[in-house]
């Protein structure tokens, strides 16, 4: 049996070798996550440093990682507001793999199965197996150990920014435009954008009513959320020239006691959300929905969540959609 | 042992070379096998071109990546954490002189599960990527202590007792570990649940380098209990005639078989019966002698976890179904028919 035990203690040192390769990263390794989460939610202006260089773009991702791309014939993109993007920027051709999170425009839906969605249960393999020469998402992919295993694999891996805010469009289209070195065509974009944002609470500025608005999400009637102050949605209804009656976090659950608190006109949520509850009658059938004025009347506004949501190319034509559902009257100026 | 018949020499032959040769087969299909496949002939070769041999196959440095970086950390992982849990397993069936003694059973891991969520909750500090498993560590061992205390009843510790003292420490650990996930916003602990079913998802290097230190050394330690187990399977008394100090063997024991819990709960999650598997399967080739075996057992735990987490990547892939589903719904209904055998042999519960 000594010999047994002197096996094991072989493979120890073996494992214990094999483990000191890479001793040099642990530095660089230590200090991304926590930090990136304070900062994407305080939405510092934001953090990302940029120099071109003549072998490629040096990147400083929202996890603090410095990632060098020299090569972006290969993307998989993990986020569906940055597949728009791309698409947007002339780069389509380019996108290999996209995640559930995208389903616009319909070529990147053609790609084939999307990745297992990015939020908690992304893997390392499905995304490697794309053979990928860039991986983009944002802030909020991971975990981070999944994260640093695409990166041993030698692939790049750009993690931008969260935006909460309509300014904040601009800054994603033109880092990821960056990034993939088409900074002239994300200028382009940018502008567009901006003037769709810019036309759409310009007309919403000429309304003579702020309805109160809370916008509710959901995935199935066990995970229900109710929006604040704070959240991307938040600055939509700011942009609509309506108000925010939601007190709490930016992300809160849904509660009788918030519900009521609240007291919202109009509800707001996404089709995806309100599918999983098992639509509209399911929706208001949720206890504290109907003591609000908006249940009593039953004032639902159902909008495409990567639409809606995205805080990208089509943001100027959503806040358009929602302003004009919001401010009836408007229709006939617009 | 001189008196034994030479049938359990015979069949003690076989057992290094058919563990060995599964392991060995384990560890060419885990390293090729994937969403990304690579053919074994590449993945040997990417083996032996790491050790300075050419053997004239072609591989992509992608495959290579994907081989070193990516899956030998998890492969390595997986067979320590598998070994600990196996070890371990059957150093608590003799411990406690009870069949259905497993970390996971008797409420270790959910010890540990709990202390390293604890550590992860409060930030590890100066501890570093050691709070994980010195947590474990610390979680497995309260629990290791106060389930040997409570479920002893006159020498013996019944198996009613020790199996309900189990569940209701999993159950608390489980609901602490719930809440912990609701209340504190750590990234790690978002995951709890795939953590909590038990997964190698997340194996990095730099992750798995503590847990494998604390699962070597109580891999290390395991063995020199091997003869003192075997007289306390006579009985306490007759151990303590023998010239066994029961008292400080079994504390100095459970000190290690938490060592080997805590590790590998905290890198792994809770990855259940893997402690009932394996000691069980070997112990029909080995028979009792904790000598043949504990070494036995933690290979084998290590070969039938590296085969679990096979299954757990490529049958559903791309999506990875969490391990510990996969060893439960194997070892669930052998806990059953043990459970049956256990009480037919000992004529009712207790």
């Amino acid at each position: 049996m000594r010999r047994i035990a002197s096996l094991a203690a072989a493979l120890v040192v073996i494992v214990a070798a094999c483990g000191g390769d890479d001793t040099s990263d642990t530095v660089t390794e230590t200090t991304p996550a926590p930090a990136t989460t304070t900062t994407s939610t305080t939405q510092a202006p934001t953090t990302t440093t940029t120099e071109p260089m003549t072998d490629g773009v040096t990147f400083v991702g929202a996890d603090g990682a410095e990632t060098v791309i020299t090569d972006t014939s290969r993307i998989v993109s993990l986020n569906g507001d940055i597949t728009e993007i791309l698409f947007e920027l002339g780069v389509g051709d380019q996108v290999v793999g996209v995640d559930v999170t995208t389903t616009y425009p319909p070529e990147a839906l053609q790609l084939g199965p999307p990745l297992p969605p990015a939020r908690g249960f992304l893997t390392a393999e499905p995304v490697i197996a794309l053979d990928p020469t860039l991986v983009i998402g944002d802030a909020q992919i991971g975990p981070a150990e999944v994260v640093d295993q695409i990166r041993s694999a030698g692939i790049p891996v750009a993690l931008i920014e969260l935006q909460t805010t309509l300014e904040g469009i601009r800054t994603k289209i033109e880092t990821v435009a960056m990034i993939v070195g088409e900074e002239e065509a994300g200028a382009a974009l940018a502008d567009r954008v901006d003037a769709e944002v810019a036309e759409a609470t310009e007309l919403a500025a000429t309304a003579a009513e702020q309805p109160g608005v809370a916008f509710v999400y959901a995935r199935g009637p066990e995970a229900l959320l109710l929006f604040g102050p704070g959240s991307p949605t938040s600055a939509l209804i700011a942009g609509a020239n309506a108000t925010d009656t939601v007190l709490g976090p930016p992300v809160g659950p849904l509660t009788p006691e918030a519900l009521a608190a609240a007291n919202p006109e109009v509800f707001v949520t996404t089709a995806d959300a309100l599918g999983s509850l098992g639509g509209p009658d399911a929706f208001f059938e949720l206890p504290g929905v109907a003591q609000t004025t908006a249940g009593e009347n039953r004032s639902l506004l159902v909008y495409d969540d990567a639409l809606f949501l995205g805080f990208g190319p089509r943001t100027g034509e959503a806040l358009k959609a929602f302003v004009l559902d919001l401010h009836p009257e408007l229709a006939d100026n617009s | 042992m001189t008196g034994e018949r030479p049938a359990a020499q015979r069949r003690r032959r076989w057992l290094w070379p058919i563990l060995i040769g599964t392991g060995l087969a384990a560890v060419i299909a885990n390293l090729g096998f994937g969403a990304f496949d690579v053919g074994p002939d590449r993945v040997v070769a990417i083996l032996f071109d790491h050790a300075g041999v050419d053997l004239g196959i072609e591989f992509t440095p992608r495959e290579d990546a994907v081989v070193w970086s990516l899956r030998l950390p998890r492969l390595v992982l997986a067979f320590f954490v598998g070994a600990a849990l196996g070890g371990t397993g059957a150093a608590l069936q003799g411990l406690f002189r009870n069949p259905l003694a497993d970390p996971q059973i008797i409420g270790l891991s959910g010890g540990a599960a709990l202390g390293a969520g604890v550590v992860l909750a409060i930030g590890p500090g100066v501890l570093g990527r050691f709070g994980g498993p010195i947590g474990g560590f610390a979680g497995a061992l309260g629990v290791a202590l106060a389930v040997y205390t409570l479920a002893r009843y006159e020498g013996r510790t019944e198996v009613v007792n020790l199996v309900l003292t189990g569940v209701a420490v999993s159950a608390v650990a489980g609901a602490a570990i719930g809440y912990l996930s609701v209340a504190v916003d750590t990234p790690r602990l978002q995951t709890a649940l795939f953590w909590f079913l038990g997964s190698f998802t997340l194996s990095t290097w730099e992750s798995a380098r503590p847990t494998l230190l604390f699962v070597a050394v109580s891999l290390a330690l395991l063995p020199r209990y091997a003869t003192r187990l075997n007289l306390l399977l006579l009985g306490e008394a007759e151990a303590r005639h023998l010239g066994v100090n029961v008292e400080r063997v079994r504390t100095m024991l459970l000190v290690v078989i938490a060592l080997g819990v805590g590790g590998a709960v905290a890198a792994a999650g809770i990855i259940g019966f893997v402690g009932l598997l394996a000691p069980h399967a070997v112990r029909l080739v080995t028979g009792p002698d904790h000598r043949y075996l504990l070494p036995a057992s933690a290979v084998g735990g290590g070969v039938l976890v590296l085969i679990a987490d096979l299954a757990a990547r490529t049958l559903a892939s791309p999506v990875e179904i969490p391990v510990g589903l996969l060893t439960a719904l194997v070892g669930g209904p052998f806990f059953l028919w043990l459970l049956h055998r256990t009480r037919a042999e000992y004529g009712a519960w207790g």
